[in-house]
């Protein structure tokens, strides 16, 4: 190597150069040769070439060949270090294809949907008669659909593996049926997007079923002294963020109900944009979200309510939704049938509360085979037995002390 | 520059002196010089660095092999579909590995003290360097052409079918319209295409998408949408079944609103007819200037007839328009893929530029200017490197400065032997 020694191997670095040529197109034919019908030999023949290519090109005309020993402390550590960075990484392949969990399917760029599979959607042409599950439908995340779909009334069917669960727990069911004569719901019309909305469009703050069943009546747990303890049965429902859709230019569903840990995802399906104007009574903080066309938003409603706190649109004039914030999931919303009922509360004395968008607290009501007493705050005594069901059976509210005011 | 090889063997011999203690003619320490490694200062550093750059592209690709195999599968964009040339790549390839030779040829001459071979092949090189970065620099342009960015909000490319992608085409197409509108010397033709492609592509679209709440219709219709616009083979199968389905439905609701139609305009004619008979009869009792009591009751009777059938005429009419109007969407429509045939994009068609859909396709742009751009920042400093000693003297006192360059040349060619079947060929 040095100066009066020089050899010179201009025919070496020659014949190098040509062979590096051939591996460039041997390359290049590789990719559009029969190999690459099964690509992972393809791109083993390829990577094969360049490794054949880089040590070529290292070893020659870096001059390695030529260099003593001290070549080797440099560049084995560095081949190692990096031929480890690529591999450690590999993993992350096999993880990120064969398991996707719900969390990053979410996020994923593109969504395998399953056309093949018959469309669950069971195109209710009664816009206001959908219930909660339905909102969930266009999003392809079954695990919000089935958080939703967890709430949806049937009887009460007691799971068998929850048997173990230490403690004394019971439920609470029974159903809102309007007394006297039922006012028509007022025709709304769109002043703007029409296109975008559902038509014709009914005012849904009274909702009476052709069976007197009162839909949209929030039951809930008055805020006990101290908190109690939750059920594992809304273990999975209080892991998932709450849906609150926007669809046809209205809130689906009318009335969310989430807990203070949970985070709302505030969605939107319509081709127009929305924005999910919350007003708390009790959170110092204003919250105002825009969500464009096809987007979501999640938001963090950290602070306990008392009662149902409003969602406006501050586009669309007539969208109005409400949500429930508690700390504990006790709660529920009276369905199209007018039945509600509360899952595994813990035993013991409580007093609920019956809540109506027209009417606030709902203060008279007459139980079929008991007498209920409602207090000032719509509040009624319940007492929860040990694995009993707590029935109010029918209660009968005057749907004159429901109409708006 | 170097040692002479017997150099090798004396600082161990060095060293051991030194351990054996004073020497025993002077007393003194006996201190020789420790060369340490037998290279120049300079060829150290030109390696210590380039083992930092093996780790600095080693995670770059690295995490574009996790980006480009952890995709969800068939879901990476092909080189067609992002404007990729194959052979310009293979050329780019070719003129590194050209360049690598002339530097070491270059080298070669200077070690021979050739200066001016030297520098012939030094500005060879530089050529060849200056070329590599013209070809990216156009191949840059192209993907800019299409939209291609590496970031989102420039980028017009969505990675699925979705409705923040029909909201993008419905934007484009109103912009498109009013740009067009502004313009003085506005072509008849483009006002007409595009305002075609509005109605019957991406306004009857948002129009399927927005009436149903069926998952896999809104999929399909996208599906549609976005294979008539890019010709994507990754949605022609959805695209071709949705057409099918479509194209029987739309047939049956047309026959079924021209018998309508024909029902309806026949109503309306007796009713207009029977205004007709009313309106005539009552300007005849208009005209009587005394009237008895008969004439009185039956110009009431006539004027609450012309109310009524006034009142009935205009919802039918209203039907009526509306039938017409979906008729003619209908018609439309169906002109519209007569006139543009599936499989042909309309991306390419005369004016027409619109968004375009490609599964991962903003990560595939991101990681592509990522890796070339980082790769072609290199190469950039070595050609400022090549013009610096170019007008030097290359005679065998340079040879090491030259190797040096060298060195970090070859190893930018390294990385694009990596880069370019990655990028270009997976």
């Amino acid at each position: 190597m040095s100066d009066h020694t020089h050899v010179n191997r201009t025919k070496l670095f020659a014949v190098i150069f040509a062979i590096l040529l051939g591996l460039t197109i041997l390359s290049f034919g590789v990719a559009n040769s029969s190999l690459m019908d099964q690509p992972v030999r393809g791109w083993t023949a390829m990577l094969v070439i360049s490794v054949a290519k880089a040590m070529l090109v290292i070893v020659f005309f870096m001059h390695l060949k030529w260099e003593s020993n001290w070549k080797f402390v440099l560049t084995i550590p560095a081949a190692v270090m990096s031929t480890l960075l690529v591999l450690v990484l590999i993993p992350d392949i096999g993880n990120r294809t064969e398991s996707y969990s719900n969390d990053r399917q979410k996020f994923a760029a593109y969504e395998v949907v399953d056309v093949a599979s018959p469309d669950p959607s069971d195109q209710s042409n009664d816009a206001d008669t959908s219930d909660e599950s339905s909102s969930s439908e266009k999003e392809a995340s079954p695990s919000v659909a089935a958080a939703q779909s967890a709430k949806s009334n049937e009887k009460i069917t007691v799971d068998k593996s929850y048997d173990e669960v230490p403690g004394e727990w019971g439920h609470l069911k029974g159903r809102f049926i309007a007394s006297g004569e039922i006012p028509v719901r007022k025709e709304i019309v769109p002043d703007k997007d029409k296109e975008a909305c559902e038509l014709p469009m009914y005012s849904r703050d009274l909702v009476v079923g052709s069976d007197r069943g009162i839909k949209n009546i929030v039951v809930f747990l008055t805020k006990p002294s101290t908190p109690l303890a939750i059920h594992p049965f809304y273990d999975s429902e209080m892991s998932q963020p709450v849906l609150l859709d926007n669809q046809r230019c209205r809130f689906e569903p009318h009335i969310t109900l989430m807990t203070t840990k949970q985070l709302l995802r505030a969605k939107n399906s319509d081709e127009v944009g929305h924005n999910a104007n919350i007003t708390s009574f009790n959170d110092p903080n204003s919250h105002n979200v825009g969500i464009p066309a096809g987007a979501h938003v999640d938001v963090r409603l950290p602070i306990i309510e008392t009662r149902p706190i409003t969602v406006t649109c501050t586009a669309h004039s007539w969208m109005k939704g409400y949500i429930m914030v508690r700390d504990e999931p006790y709660m529920a919303v009276s369905s199209k049938t007018g039945e509600f009922e509360i899952k595994y509360l813990p035993a013991g004395e409580w007093q609920i509360q019956f809540w109506h968008e027209n009417a606030g607290y709902v203060k008279s009501a007459v139980a079929a085979g008991k007498t209920i007493t409602v207090g000032r705050k719509g509040l009624v005594d319940v007492k929860i037995k040990n694995n009993e069901v707590f029935d109010f059976g029918q209660i009968e509210i005057p749907a004159a002390d429901l109409q708006s005011k | 520059m170097t040692h002479q090889p017997e150099d090798e063997s004396s600082p161990i011999q060095s060293q051991h002196d030194a351990e054996a203690g004073p020497n025993a003619e002077t007393g003194h320490l006996q201190l020789r010089y420790q060369p340490g490694l037998p290279i120049s200062n300079g060829k150290l550093c030109v390696w210590l660095f380039l083992s930092t750059e093996i780790m600095f592209f080693s995670a770059l690709i690295g995490a574009y092999i996790v980006l480009r195999f952890g995709a969800p599968s068939g879901s990476w964009p092909t080189p067609i579909d992002v404007h990729l040339v194959e052979w310009i790549g293979a050329v780019n390839t070719l003129v590194l590995i050209c360049s690598s030779f002339t530097i070491v040829m270059s080298i070669e001459a200077a070690k021979s003290n050739n200066g001016t071979a030297a520098r012939k092949w030094l500005f060879a090189t530089f050529i060849l360097g200056a070329t590599f970065l013209g070809v990216k620099g156009y191949e840059y342009n192209s993907k800019f052409h299409h939209g291609i960015y590496p970031a989102m909000p420039r980028s017009k490319m969505y990675d699925k079918p979705d409705l923040q992608y029909l909201s993008a085409l419905q934007l484009y197409c109103k912009d498109e319209l009013k740009k067009i509108q502004n313009d003085s010397g506005s072509e008849g033709d483009k006002v007409k295409h595009i305002s075609d492609v509005q109605q019957n592509l991406v306004d009857w679209t948002s129009r399927v998408v927005g009436k149903t709440n069926a998952t896999q219709v809104q999929v399909r219709a996208l599906d549609l949408l976005a294979y008539q616009i890019n010709a994507n083979p990754r949605y022609k199968d959805s695209a071709m079944e949705y057409l099918r389905i479509e194209e029987s439905e739309t047939k049956a609701e047309a026959e079924k609103l021209a018998t309508q139609l024909t029902d309806k305009e026949a109503e309306l004619k007796t009713i207009i007819d029977r205004l007709d008979v009313v309106v005539k009869r009552l300007e005849e009792l208009a005209a009587i200037e005394m009237k008895d009591e008969k004439e009185t009751a039956e110009t009431t009777k006539l004027e609450t007839e012309k109310t009524s059938l006034g009142v009935r005429r205009i919802p039918i009419e209203n039907e009526i328009a509306a039938m017409k109007l979906r008729i003619k969407a209908i018609d439309g429509r169906r002109a519209f893929f007569e006139n543009h045939p599936l499989g042909e994009p309309l991306t390419e068609s005369l004016h027409l530029d619109l968004p375009f859909v490609l599964p991962s396709g903003n990560t595939w742009a991101n990681s592509y200017f990522l890796l070339t751009g980082f790769h072609a920042l290199h190469v950039l400093i070595g050609l400022i490197g090549f013009l610096l000693i170019l007008p030097m003297s290359l005679g065998t006192e340079r040879a090491g400065l030259i190797e040096n360059f060298g060195l970090y040349w070859h190893f930018v060619d390294l990385v694009w032997i990596f880069l370019f079947p990655l990028l270009y060929l997976f």
